[in-house]
């Protein structure tokens, strides 16, 4: 009896020490995978952020007309953006090396559906980008013809349209990569209806003024004199 | 090497049957054929009774098919008349420039090429108005060409006090501080040019860009000043009642006109980096007019114009004004209406720093131009506050300290336009 027990132990202890021995290479090839890539992400990082600044990225970015990447970036530095992402592109990799050195059938499974998804995030970070860009415009340029035109909530108006064209892209973005996408269409709907609102009544507000003049210029017939201006400007 | 022109060859016979000429008078488009019909016969007057040794041809240039007026016109004696017709694109159509005439650049560089063709030593361009011009202010716009070698006659208009703030804030002072001369307008409705700058001009690639659609007038003294040429003035009486403001929203002046006075400022860097001070013009000419009575100008609505534009637009102004600009400009906006000043200093460092982004276009140049306007409109309020009680002489006294205002910070406008880099707001 005892000695069957302890066979029956020793066996158990066996098979575990046998599995933890021949899994032991791949955890350690992980961690050893880890460690280099943090290593040279870190190193890499430091070397990037160097050459940029030396270059002057920052200033660079501003001059080829990308000055909004400064709003997405930490620190509003695009040098410290792109060394970022160049360290969390290599931690990644070694991530996806340690994995496949645990599991050869996991990581190519992981590395495939990645790699199909990969297109598909290059493509939404341009959409994105694109609306960044269109909404800055936009907003910039709302900003300034409401001011032109005195409209007390000019602020608010090129804020309201800002993130009209924020929210739409972004809801584009998630429903091109499939994220939520019913969630996203529902929260979309709500979101813009609560702008345009708030755009309305922005405009409505601040420009009643200006649209009482106009409808009692229509009515009487009276063609209004430039406000304060009755001289030529050129 | 620009393309040149290719005139109609219809428009080639005429030449040939009309021979050459001493004088070339052009008329732009002018809206109303009856207009037209009363400056022709004004400009024809003046050529047969203060001109009578010189041989004129009169041209009239115009957008599209031909208006058979050639007959209503009548012209006779020494004096031709020729009517030009120039290609009208729908991109002319597209959007209306200040002074409201289509394709104004072709129209001047049609008539500059008759007048070459016709071996012109003058080249008047006269544009009517409401008022036809007066053809007694024909010998100050061509006699300094024809009788004392000038190259370019400016226009010299009587004005109300008020009249032509943009001239008066932005234009006569900065181009005077940058090319050296007191020309007081170049954006006008009536020039002279000698057949070399007529030339000249032709050569040069003048004609095909947004400054000749918009301010070719602008376009061709700056290029006279800049360029070294004879230049003077012409007084021609009070300007014409409607002239030159065919479009009422102030800000796309703002953005035609001070786009196309910085673009020139672009055109011709290397040149007035070289040059320092200015000096005056000779005026030719006296004609008569009345400047009538300065209207009473309520500036509350251009306050408010400045101030909305101070809570609003700061950081679209940060991207190109300096700080320290900004900061002063809170300052003067914290006064009381009666004592608002914005200061000749901080108007001319805002001027510049403009400038000097429209060069570098942090933001698209509309919007940058765009955003002048509550700045602006801010100036005029100054003024207006400044010179209510003012005679005109001591409105000329004012204009002269804020001329002399930008040429004193010329040297700071020329390090900024060199090293914009060492300016980072």
């Amino acid at each position: 009896m005892w000695s069957s027990l302890t066979r029956t132990f020793s066996e158990a202890v066996d098979r575990i020490m046998t599995a933890a021995g021949a899994s032991m290479p791949g955890a350690l090839a992980f961690l050893v995978a880890l460690v280099a890539a943090l290593v040279i992400g870190a190193a890499l990082r430091v070397v990037v952020r160097r050459v940029l600044r030396g270059a002057q990225f920052d200033n660079r970015v501003d001059a080829w007309g990308f000055a909004g990447l400064a709003d997405w970036s930490p620190a509003r530095s695009p040098t410290l953006l792109v060394s970022r992402v160049v360290f969390w592109v290599i931690v990644l990799a070694g991530l996806a090396v340690g994995a496949s050195a645990l599991d050869g059938g996991l990581a190519s499974s992981l590395v495939a559906s990645v790699g199909a998804y990969v297109p598909k995030v290059i493509a939404a970070l341009i959409v994105l980008a694109a609306g960044s860009f269109i909404a800055r415009f936009v907003a910039r340029s709302v900003l300034i013809t409401a001011v032109n035109m005195q409209i007390q909530s000019a602020q608010l108006l090129s804020l309201g349209v800002k993130w009209l064209v924020l929210v739409f892209t972004g809801a584009l973005v998630l429903d091109y990569l499939g994220i939520g996408r019913e969630l996203v269409r529902i929260s979309f709907s709500i979101l813009i209806g609560g702008i345009v609102l708030a755009l309305a009544l922005a405009v409505g507000l601040g420009s009643k003024d200006v649209v009482s003049r106009s409808w009692e210029r229509r009515e009487t017939g009276k063609e209004q004199e430039p406000a304060g201006q009755p001289f030529r400007h050129l | 090497m620009i393309a040149p022109l290719v005139l109609p060859p219809d428009v080639l016979a005429n030449l040939e049957r009309v021979g050459p000429a001493d004088v070339v008078v052009g008329v732009p488009p002018i809206e109303h054929a009856g207009d037209l019909v009363n400056t022709v016969r004004a400009i024809q007057a003046g050529l047969e009774r203060h001109l009578p040794g010189h041989r004129g041809v009169i041209v009239s240039a115009e957008a599209g098919p031909e208006n058979a007026i050639e007959n209503a016109v009548g012209v006779g004696g020494g004096q031709s008349f020729l009517q030009v017709s120039y290609p009208l694109y729908p991109v002319h159509r597209l959007a209306v420039p200040y002074h409201g005439v289509p394709a104004r650049g072709i129209a001047f560089r049609t008539v500059f090429e008759v007048a070459r063709r016709l071996d012109a030593r003058a080249c008047a361009i006269v544009e009517g108005t409401d008022t036809a011009f007066s053809a007694d202010c024909l010998p100050a716009l061509l006699s300094p060409v024809l009788e004392h070698d000038y190259d370019f006659v400016a226009p010299h208009y009587l004005r109300p006090k008020y009249d032509g703030m943009i001239t008066r804030a932005i234009v006569y002072p900065l181009t005077r501080s940058l090319y050296g001369l007191r020309v007081r307008q170049l954006i006008g409705a009536e020039f002279a040019f000698s057949a070399r700058l007529v030339a000249d001009c032709l050569a040069q690639d003048l004609w095909s860009s947004d400054v000749a659609r918009y301010g070719i007038d602008i376009s061709l003294a700056t290029w006279a000043m800049a360029g070294g040429y004879r230049a003077c003035q012409a007084s021609l009486g009070a300007r014409g009642a409607r002239a030159f403001e065919a479009t009422t929203d102030l800000s796309t002046m703002l953005v035609q006109v001070v786009g196309c006075v910085f673009a020139e400022m672009m055109r011709h860097a290397a040149r007035w980096q070289k040059l320092r001070g200015s000096t005056d013009v000779p005026l030719f000419g006296r004609c008569a007019g009345e400047t009538g009575e300065p209207a009473d100008i309520n500036v509350r609505p251009m306050l408010d114009a400045f101030h909305l534009g101070l809570q609003a637009l700061p950081p679209v102004w940060a991207l190109f004004v300096s700080p320290a600009a900004i900061v002063d400009l809170r300052k003067a906006a914290r006064a009381p209406e009666s004592d608002f000043r914005l200061p000749d200093d901080l108007w001319v460092r805002v001027v510049h720093d403009f400038a000097v982004g429209y060069r570098q276009r942090p933001i698209p140049r509309e919007q940058l131009l765009q955003a002048l306007t509550p700045l602006y409109l801010g100036w005029v309020a100054s003024f207006v506050l400044e010179m209510r009680e003012a005679d005109p002489e001591a409105v000329e006294q004012r204009l002269e300290r804020l001329c002399v205002a930008f040429e004193t910070h010329k040297g700071e406008l020329i390090a900024r336009w060199r090293w914009p880099d060492r300016f980072n707001p």
